[in-house]
Formats: C-alpha cells, structure tokens, sequence
C-alpha cells in the first residue's frame, strides 16, 4: 500500500468515525428526551445498530454520559425466563449466587447474562 | 507492558472460556468485571458489558473490518470478527487476533482435554483459512465450523 493511499484510507476513516460519533449521539439524545422517566435496556439499542462499530459507538457513548453524571448505570440479571430481575446492582460483582425471579423462583446467576440497565440521573 | 497489552491479557481468555464453557456467562461476566475494574479498567468494563448486550441483540448479522481496529474494536469483536473471512480480501489481523485466542485457550489450566482439544482444533482451521486469500478459502465448510462455535455469532434472523 502507498503512503498516499494510507493517508486516505486514514481520512476516510476519521470521518466515517466522526459521523458515527454524531449519529451515536443523535440516537442516545433521542432516547433520553422519550424516556424521562424509564431505563434503557442496551438491548433495545441493537435494533437499530447496523454494525458492530455503531454498536460500539452507543456503548462508549453510554460511557460517556455516565461520566458526566447525566445517567446512571446498574446491572440486572437475565432470568431464566428471559426477563430482567427486578434486583438491580452498582456493578456485576455485587450480584449473589442466588436471584429470585418475578414468579419468586430461585435460580442460579452463575448462568445467567448480566445487562447494564441506564437510567436518567 | 501498556494498557492494551493488559486489556488483552484479561479480554482474550474471557472470549476463550466463552467457547469452551458457554454456560457460564454470569460468573464470566463477574470475573472479567472485577479483573479489569481492580487493573484500571472500570470504564472499558462498561464499555464491554454494554457492546455485548447491544451487539448480542443486534437483528442483523454483522461484521468488522479489523484492519482499521483500534485496542477495543479489535478486541471486542473476536466473535463477530470471523464473520468477514469470507469477504475480506486481508485478513491478517483476524488470523493474529485468532492465534492469541488460540494461545489463551491453551494456557487455561482449568479446561477438560476433550474441550481444549477440539477448541484448538476449530480455531487452528479457522486461522489457517483467514491466512488464505478470499478467493481460496472453504467458505462453507468455514462458516460450518464458525457456526459450530457458540457465542461467536450473534442472533439470526427469523
């Protein structure tokens, strides 16, 4: 590869970089203005990823805005039938051996998947 | 050793037990927290836990082009990144990034022979593909043995 053609490859990415950021953080913006009072569950941010960049970008973006005091992020955990417990925690290593799910049934969080939930700060 | 180097050492072998022991990711998912938030890393182990949600969800297949990767497209994507093997002209950084996974699973004490054995063999094939140019490579018998792989594709759609 040519040194010319690296330096462009290297800004076209910078500016596919730079659009992505600016979509990134259209999409959270949007979000934050239509759930004042809800969480975002990052799974819902899949459906309109296309990439695995895009998905990336919402997550330091996510990042970011909990930097900056604006959200607050906890963890809970996929219960067995697929829904969010009710417990919520400060970080993953908070979360016991044992959760209860929604119909008070004990299960097992070593084999559950744990989600970062947001919320307005 | 610099903070990449770091953030792979903790990454990678959390990317190998997520094929060889799917099943446990809640605790996985415990210790890659804690490893990387007691190293330095809380705001990569965010980071990490929300691209998995994201990207675990996303309805459309989807790849990275690891040849432009920075430290955390690179390492992030290991799963998703064997996907572009059969589309990608270069794919040396997919087999590098395939080798250390390899190595990570070798030097994981506590894994079964049979599991270690049959990791390695899939993820030695796999390298040896992504080193081929596209036009060579088995892409069906490629994508069989990618599939064959839990956690490294994220769901498909209905």
């Amino acid at each position: 590869m040519s040194q010319g053609t690296a330096v462009a490859l290297t800004q076209y990415k910078d500016r596919v970089e730079a659009e992505v950021e600016a979509q990134v953080a259209a999409q959270v913006a949007a979000w934050m203005h239509s759930n004042e009072s809800g969480t975002l569950d990052p799974r819902t941010l899949g459906k309109v990823s296309s990439s695995a960049a895009d998905a990336l970008a919402l997550s330091i973006e996510l990042a970011n805005l909990v930097e900056a005091g604006k959200l607050q992020v906890n963890y809970r955990v996929v219960t067995p039938s697929g829904e969010l417990s009710n417990d919520e925690f400060a970080n993953p290593s908070q979360i016991p051996a044992k959760l209860r799910d929604s119909k008070a049934r004990e299960f097992d969080t070593a084999y559950s998947d744990i989600i970062p939930v947001y919320r307005l700060s | 050793m610099d903070a990449t180097a770091q953030i792979l050492e903790i990454i990678l072998p959390f990317y190998a037990k997520r094929i060889t022991d799917p099943g446990n990711i809640g605790r996985q998912k415990q210790e890659l927290f804690t490893e990387l938030t007691e190293k330095g890393f809380a705001r990569e182990s965010q980071i990490l836990l929300a691209f998995d949600a994201i990207f675990a969800s996303m309805a459309q297949p989807v790849h990275i082009d690891l040849r432009h990767a920075t430290l955390t497209h690179s390492t992030l994507s290991i799963r998703s990144s064997v996907q572009i093997l059969s589309q990608s002209p270069d794919s040396q950084p997919i087999a590098a990034a395939l080798n250390a996974l390899t190595e990570a699973i070798q030097a994981e004490r506590q894994l079964a022979d049979k599991n270690r054995a049959e990791a390695l063999e899939k993820l030695s094939f796999i390298a040896k593909q992504a080193e081929l140019p596209a036009s060579q490579r088995y892409h069906s018998i490629l994508e069989s043995a990618l599939k064959s792989i839990p956690h490294w594709f994220p769901p498909q759609p209905p």
